[in-house]
């Protein structure tokens, strides 16, 4: 199950491997809108999103991770329940990180987008596998996305906390994924074609910030 | 903002994995302090921008070697069951392709891509390389992804080639996940209690090379 998955892009072709943050950071400065300041130019006229922003929608989706994570363990057996509590106290203590270094763009609150896909995935998971898949999915997602907006940030104090937050997102996929009974390959992100799976971790999951917008849009979540 | 007071990383520290790496560093002497060589003369000139990045890509490789060397040892040393032997091969696996990867890097940033273990980790974990049981092994292990990690996760942001930061980062993630699956294998937990990577333990960059 791939709710939140918005490309599907092999990792291990280095030249779209890093293809990938370019694309992302394209499409972000012309769908992010920045109320009460303007993004930097680069050279050749491109714009750019500041760093500030994109901390800010990391920190929504943070939020919106532990709201699901919180939900879910209360469906969920007591050992695998206190797992994901403590999980989601590390995505609220990664927001808050997040928060602090955005600054004003902060918001607070779970990104509108996201949580109105993961409501729908939760109103219609039917089993604990159901909902294991779910809490799995999106650390790994979590950890893509945080992947991507590397290749997107300038700046060394943002790659800085970016770096020690996506390693502990990455240990929680497998930890969950140990716990559902996963073994080998499938505690690692998905491949390229004709791969078992990754040795790096990957984008193929990474949330465009262009389609997660931290503001609810006029249609009450995604654009 | 800073990177002072925004980021301070530094606090977020792994306790138990943490503390193993930095204590296998300390054995040895090397450690956030070792820039150069950790037991020739170092060198006060500030490193040009490319020359940085390959310095760390050279560290990176040499830790990764070194990690390929154990679980290699590992599998050869028979102490390995069924399960071990595949997780063993799995992450044998992962770090060869880090290594592949980091070598290849190495080479675009016109340095020349190391090819040996790294020499003050190897030093440092010596006799234990004689594996008698499984707990031994992934004990080894697990402490060697910490400063895996620890050491990627550091880096990221001082690279002067942007892209590098999310093949660095590519592969702390992956070692990340190795972690998580030793943890057990060693009593321990398989996520930072802290929620947050740690750098204590990080082998600074020229370390062993």
């Amino acid at each position: 199950m791939e709710p939140v998955t918005q490309t599907a892009w092999p990792a291990t072709d280095r030249r779209r491997f890093l293809a990938r943050a370019g694309l992302g950071t394209a499409a972000l400065a012309a769908a992010v809108a920045l109320p009460g300041r303007a993004g930097a130019q680069t050279a050749g006229g491109e714009e750019q999103t500041p760093p500030e922003q994109l901390l800010a929608f990391a920190e929504s989706l943070e939020l919106a991770v532990a709201d699901a994570q919180t939900a879910i363990a209360g469906q969920l057996s007591a050992s695998v329940a206190d797992q994901l509590r403590a999980f989601a106290a590390h995505h609220q203590a990664h927001a808050a990180g997040l928060a602090k270094a955005a600054g004003p763009p902060a918001r607070g609150r779970p990104n509108p987008g996201l949580a109105e896909v993961l409501g729908d995935q939760l109103s219609h998971a039917r089993t604990p596998e159901d909902l294991m898949a779910l809490a799995i999915d999106l650390e790994d997602t979590m950890a893509a996305t945080h992947l991507s907006l590397a290749g997107m940030i300038e700046g060394r104090g943002p790659l800085e906390l970016i770096a020690t937050i996506l390693p502990v997102e990455a240990e929680h996929a497998v930890a969950l994924g140990l716990a559902a009974g996963r073994t080998g390959g499938a505690l690692f992100p998905a491949g390229a074609e004709g791969e078992d799976h990754s040795p790096f971790e990957t984008q193929r999951k990474a949330l465009d910030p262009a389609a997660y917008p931290t503001e609810p849009t006029s249609e009450g979540g995604q654009p | 903002m800073t990177s002072a007071d925004a980021l301070p990383r530094r606090r977020f520290l792994q306790a138990g994995g943490a503390a193993a790496a930095a204590a296998l560093l300390a054995a040895c002497g090397g450690g956030s302090a070792g820039q150069g060589d950790a037991t020739g003369p170092t060198t006060t000139t500030e490193p040009r921008a490319t020359d940085q990045d390959q310095v760390v890509l050279r560290t990176a490789t040499s830790l990764e070697l070194l990690l390929i060397q154990v679980y290699e040892q590992a599998v050869a040393a028979g102490v390995l069951g069924e399960d071990g032997t595949a997780t063993a091969e799995l992450l044998l696996s992962h770090h060869q392709a880090h290594a592949r990867a980091f070598q290849q890097e190495t080479l675009k940033a016109g340095g020349q891509p190391v090819e040996a273990p790294n020499r003050v980790l190897s030093q440092a974990i010596g006799g234990r390389l004689a594996f008698q049981d499984e707990g031994q092994v992934w004990s080894l292990a697990r402490e060697l992804e910490q400063v895996a990690v620890a050491t990627y996760t550091d880096a990221v942001g001082s690279l002067q080639t942007a892209e590098l930061n999310v093949i660095l980062l590519g592969a702390a993630g992956a070692d990340g996940r190795h972690l998580a699956i030793l943890g057990p294998l060693v009593g321990q937990p398989s996520v930072a209690a802290s929620g947050f990577a740690g750098t204590d333990g990080a082998l600074s960059p020229g370390t062993g090379l």
